[in-house]
């Protein structure tokens, strides 16, 4: 097992409860955290630089699927943490089911 | 099986599927049988309001006077939530009903919240190759955390072993869900039992070796999700 459901066992209300929690903090952006488009023009223009100033640590694509463009997805992943659009602890499970949604948004080919 | 009472404890089964017709019904109404046996206080919530389900074929039971009546109660997709965080039962199971479109988003969201607050999720296959292949495609639609959870894709209506391996070969790799050993085939007592007065796959007199393989095939199916769901969260 990857990661625990952390609900298993309690009433259907605290699941009710805790599921609405994580949603409101996975809503919640740090308001010091650069936009989403500044964040990935800062990353693209000198990622090495934006990545050691915000203790970002590269992503491993892997998984099922061969992408091409795999960088400018970790760019997206990357800029996503860094405007706070993402917890750390979702990245791992974002980019899988991300890689699909931002290969179409960002026009990346997604090869089988 | 492992220990069941444990593991039911504030048990949440979510059953989804793509279509309607596919087996929902027949595995939420005879699930619901059999939590009954462990768990008093469970309930099967019917928001599968567009056609004649669970909760009409508990209201031909209780009618015909054939006990237990099974605790299954119909509520709209919008007031989920709201009745759920209300609910001081022990073990649910929510039956979801056919395709949500685009433009259902009530729906679809309350499916999505659903899909968080259950311990185990589980979807009727009917084997044919084009159920198969859709499969992939509505799977894409449930949102991550189901990767936190037991999720069990049950062949139903199986014409033979044989030809449910070619359609399974067909059905590209999916991302969450488990295809069960398990299967249910196609047989006239998983329809019938609901017609003799809304009786249960385990309740009815079989009539043939077809009735009684189809008892040994639900028995066989529920003991391998429970095993599932044991050894995924004991893991």
């Amino acid at each position: 097992m990857k990661d625990k459901n952390l609900n298993f066992g309690k009433s259907i209300a605290d699941k009710i409860k805790q599921t609405k929690d994580q949603e409101n903090d996975h809503s919640k952006t740090d308001s010091s955290a650069p936009s989403f488009d500044n964040a990935i023009s800062k990353i693209a223009s000198n990622k090495d630089e934006a990545m050691k100033e915000f203790n970002l640590k590269p992503i491993t694509i892997g998984g099922k699927y061969d992408l091409e463009g795999e960088e400018d997805i970790t760019l997206t992943i990357l800029a996503k943490k860094l405007s706070g659009g993402i917890k750390q602890e979702l990245a791992s499970r974002y980019v899988r089911e991300g890689i699909k949604r931002d290969a179409k948004k960002y026009n990346i080919p997604i090869i089988k | 099986m492992q220990d069941i009472q444990k593991l039911i404890q504030n048990l949440v089964i979510v059953i989804i599927g793509d279509k309607g017709g596919i087996g929902k019904t027949l595995l939420a109404y005879n699930l619901i049988f059999w939590l009954l046996q462990y768990e008093p206080e469970c309930e099967l919530i019917d928001c599968d309001n567009d056609q004649f389900s669970s909760a009409d074929f508990a209201c031909l039971r209780k009618e015909a006077g054939i006990y237990p009546n099974l605790p299954i109660i119909n509520v709209p997709t919008q007031e989920l939530e709201k009745y759920l965080a209300n609910s001081k039962k022990k073990a649910h199971i929510i039956e979801f009903g056919k395709s949500f479109g685009e433009d259902d988003k009530a729906r679809r969201k309350a499916l999505e919240k659903a899909v968080k607050w259950g311990d185990i999720i589980l979807a009727p296959l009917p084997a044919s190759p084009v159920d198969a292949l859709a499969f992939g495609k509505f799977e894409e639609k449930l949102p991550v955390e189901i990767a936190n959870k037991p999720a069990i894709l049950i062949p139903n209506r199986v014409k033979s072993a044989k030809r449910l391996r070619m359609i399974l070969n067909s059905v590209p790799q999916l991302q969450y869900f488990k295809i069960s050993e398990s299967f249910l085939s196609d047989r006239l007592c998983f329809q019938d039992s609901f017609l003799d007065n809304g009786r249960t796959i385990f309740e009815i007199k079989p009539k043939s070796d077809s009735d009684r393989d189809g008892i040994k095939e639900f028995n066989k199916l529920v003991e391998e999700i429970i095993n599932t769901a044991a050894t995924f969260y004991e893991g």
